[in-house]
């Protein structure tokens, strides 16, 4: 399957952009015929050199901008290269940007002709494919309508579905995957899988470190314009996950500096709580309560003690809340709560909750509570924390101070998690030979 | 000699996309209106109008042998005709790429086809026009000249003179924006340096080699002498069209595909 073949070949390819301040400059620049020079270079991609061989899939990750849809253009054949050799053997589809080669006036079955014919498939050779194309778009009469009347979700399927129906011998996928329902994205992966099986070099984008591990033989890490490593794709998402955490974390320490005093060092959580005040609200979309008191602040740590943004499903995470009294409280409690990024309570926790009862707090004092999770592993994405104060008993209880959205954590991870979360399991298989049925 | 051969055979392999884009853009063009096709007829026949009432009524200008009404009418739409299908065909052009960037940008797309839609969708609508030409003539006359069989003769070459100098202005479209305004104006000077509203005979003497040099003036002579005076093209006159028109054709080609490379950068 994974002859030694090249599909893809890339010699120290670069790929130079001219800026021009007026379009004018770039004529005077012609018509001096490089006696003076008007333009900035930028350079979109820098001496890259990549060998994919036939057969395989091949993940490219790397920030916005690093030069991932310049390199899949260049496959294209969309863009030429400004220095450098590029080879590549064989039929490509690409899914560059999805339904681009669509024109919104024609009909679907119009522009699955129109495609076809572009990727060089006769008329007679489509309307063979006509109804697989359908079957798999599943837009059933929509496709004698206008494209330009389908919703989204119709429109990627069925640039989707021509793009694999096509029999490419290398695909190209920029950051497609990630669109259209469950159930397509389930068809979608096992048509990659097929597509796989059948020898075919696939070439994505991705900024799902899930999707890459999972389809992917190698990955490819692009960083401003530069080929960073290529190799094992969990070696490079690993790689590639950790540095996006650690400039994360340098940006918020920068924007986080506070002027204040007061302010303990950012990095570091305070071994003594007591002694530790959070000082900082990341965000606030919506605050409600009494206001008889007030959060100062939170933070979030990793067991070590430094603060994240960023946390791999399954770690320990140390979240700090620290509330200031305005007024006397009888019965202060603190709280938080989490959402995933589609808004769905995935649990949360209080002092009172966990048989933690806070003392009666005078008019002034501060006091911080820090909970210690052992969360289960959950799916990646975002997670957003909501965190209170409250008081009274868990029967009658009055918001005192309530902070929307107040802090974002991100979850990545290495291993498939299904659904929400994965949940400690203990498999046991036994084989029943020649056991009467 | 390949040189030569490049051109068709690479038109040749995309038969398919160009015919299903032509169709497609014919159908478009008249679905969801009321007249349809009949747009196709009444654009040229409004433009005859005007013409007729300010030449042959103000002006006085005569066409043919007998110099009536009628024959002002036939000349002058014989003359429009190729003419409105070359100017639409070029304004359409000029604009085709920056009008699909996704096109360019976004897919793998042989772009040389887009101007050789234009100009064959425009040249059917041209046809059209042409039956109707035909059946006034027959209409009128009672009878049909042999020499319409030699239309491909004057046709083919008038195509070829329209894509190349299409491919031109496509490629000149998207470097230099200015062009769009420019077209028009210069497609209006040209129309009246062709002579299609007013006979050749009352040129002066001194403006007549300008006229020549033109080669749209033969494509509308070679029109009239086809399908009003039964008598075949001037072959002079044919030749040097069709040494204009393939030289027209071959650099427009290759000035387009050297250009289009840059394409993706600049837009």
């Amino acid at each position: 399957m994974s002859s030694n073949r090249c599909a893809v070949e890339l010699a120290k390819v670069s790929k130079i952009y001219k800026l021009y301040e007026r379009p004018a400059d770039r004529l005077k620049e012609a018509l001096l015929r490089g006696r003076k020079t008007y333009h900035q270079d930028f350079w979109a991609l820098r001496d890259v050199s990549l060998s994919i061989a036939e057969g395989t899939t091949m993940a490219i990750v790397g920030a916005n901008g690093s030069g991932k849809s310049t390199l899949l253009q260049l496959v294209a054949g969309i863009l030429q290269p400004s220095t450098g050799n590029l080879r590549v053997a064989g039929r490509v589809a690409a899914l560059l940007e999805l339904g681009a080669g669509f024109n919104p006036e024609h009909t679907g079955r119009e522009n699955i002709y129109i495609n076809g014919a572009i990727l060089g498939i006769d008329p007679d050779e489509m309307r063979e494919r006509l109804d697989a194309i359908i079957r798999f778009a599943d837009i059933g009469e929509f496709v004698d309508r206008p494209v330009k009347t389908y919703s989204t979700g119709m429109y990627i399927r069925l640039a989707f579905a021509i793009a694999i129906n096509v029999d490419p011998e290398i695909l190209l996928i920029d950051e497609a995957l990630s669109v259209g329902d469950m159930y397509f994205q389930h068809r979608c992966l096992n048509k990659i899988y097929e597509l796989q099986a059948k020898g075919k070099t696939i070439l994505f984008v991705s900024h799902d470190p899930a999707f890459v591990v999972t389809l992917a033989s190698r990955a490819a890490w692009l960083h401003e314009g530069q080929l960073l490593d290529c190799g094992n794709p969990e070696k490079i998402v690993s790689q590639y996950t950790a540095a996006v955490a650690k400039r994360e974390l340098r940006e918020r320490r920068r924007t986080e500096a506070s002027p204040t005093p007061t302010t303990t060092p950012e990095d570091r959580a305070p071994e003594s709580a007591a002694a530790a005040v959070e000082t900082t609200i990341p965000n606030v979309d919506v605050r409600y309560g009494n206001q008889r008191a007030q959060i100062l602040g939170l933070g979030v740590y990793d067991e070590k003690g430094n603060r994240i943004h960023c946390a791999e499903s399954g770690q320990t995470i140390r979240i700090r809340i620290s509330v200031h009294f305005k007024e006397a409280v009888e019965q202060p409690v603190i709280g938080f709560m989490i959402k995933n990024r589609i808004g769905l309570y995935l649990t949360g926790t209080n002092t009172s909750l966990e048989g933690h009862l806070i003392p009666p707090q005078a008019k002034g004092n501060i006091c911080t509570a820090e909970f210690r999770l052992q969360p289960p592993q959950l799916s990646v994405g975002n997670y957003s924390f909501a965190v209170a104060v409250c008081e009274g008993s868990q029967e009658d209880i009055a918001i005192v101070d309530w902070i929307e959205n107040a802090y974002v954590l991100e979850i990545v991870t290495l291993t498939v998690v299904h659904g929400l979360l994965r949940i400690p399991c203990q498999v046991e298989v036994k084989e029943h030979q020649h056991h009467p049925v | 000699m390949s040189v030569l051969l490049k051109p068709w055979a690479d038109l040749y392999r995309q038969r398919n996309l160009i015919r299903l884009m032509v169709s497609r853009d014919l159908v478009g063009r008249y679905r969801g209106s009321f007249a349809g096709l009949l747009w196709t007829v009444v654009n040229p026949l409004a433009l005859l109008a005007i013409y007729w009432f300010v030449f042959a009524v103000i002006f006085k200008v005569r066409f043919g042998p007998q110099g009536t009404s009628t024959n002002f009418v036939f000349y002058v739409f014989a003359g429009l005709l190729p003419w409105l299908a070359f100017s639409e065909a070029l304004v359409r052009s000029n604009t085709c790429i920056l009008e699909n960037v996704n096109l360019v940008k976004k897919v793998v797309f042989p772009l040389e086809i887009l101007p050789v839609n234009h100009v064959l969708s425009s040249c059917v609508n041209s046809l059209v026009g042409i039956f109707l030409l035909l059946l006034l003539v027959a209409a009128s006359l009672g009878v049909l000249h042999w020499t319409l069989v030699l239309l491909p003769m004057i046709l083919l070459p008038q195509l070829l003179l329209t894509v190349g100098i299409g491919w031109f202005l496509a490629s000149l479209g998207v470097f230099i924006r200015d062009i769009n305004h420019i077209i028009n104006l210069v497609l209006t000077i040209w129309l009246f340096l062709t002579p299609i509203v007013y006979p050749e005979q009352i040129v002066p003497e001194t403006l007549l080699p300008v006229l020549r040099l033109n080669p749209f003036t033969s494509v509308v002579a070679g029109y009239r002498n086809i399908l009003l005076e039964g008598v075949p093209p001037d072959i002079g006159q044919w030749l040097y069209l069709v040494v204009v028109s393939l030289t027209a054709f071959f650099l427009g080609y290759r000035w387009f595909l050297h250009s289009k490379k840059a394409f993706a950068d600049v837009i």
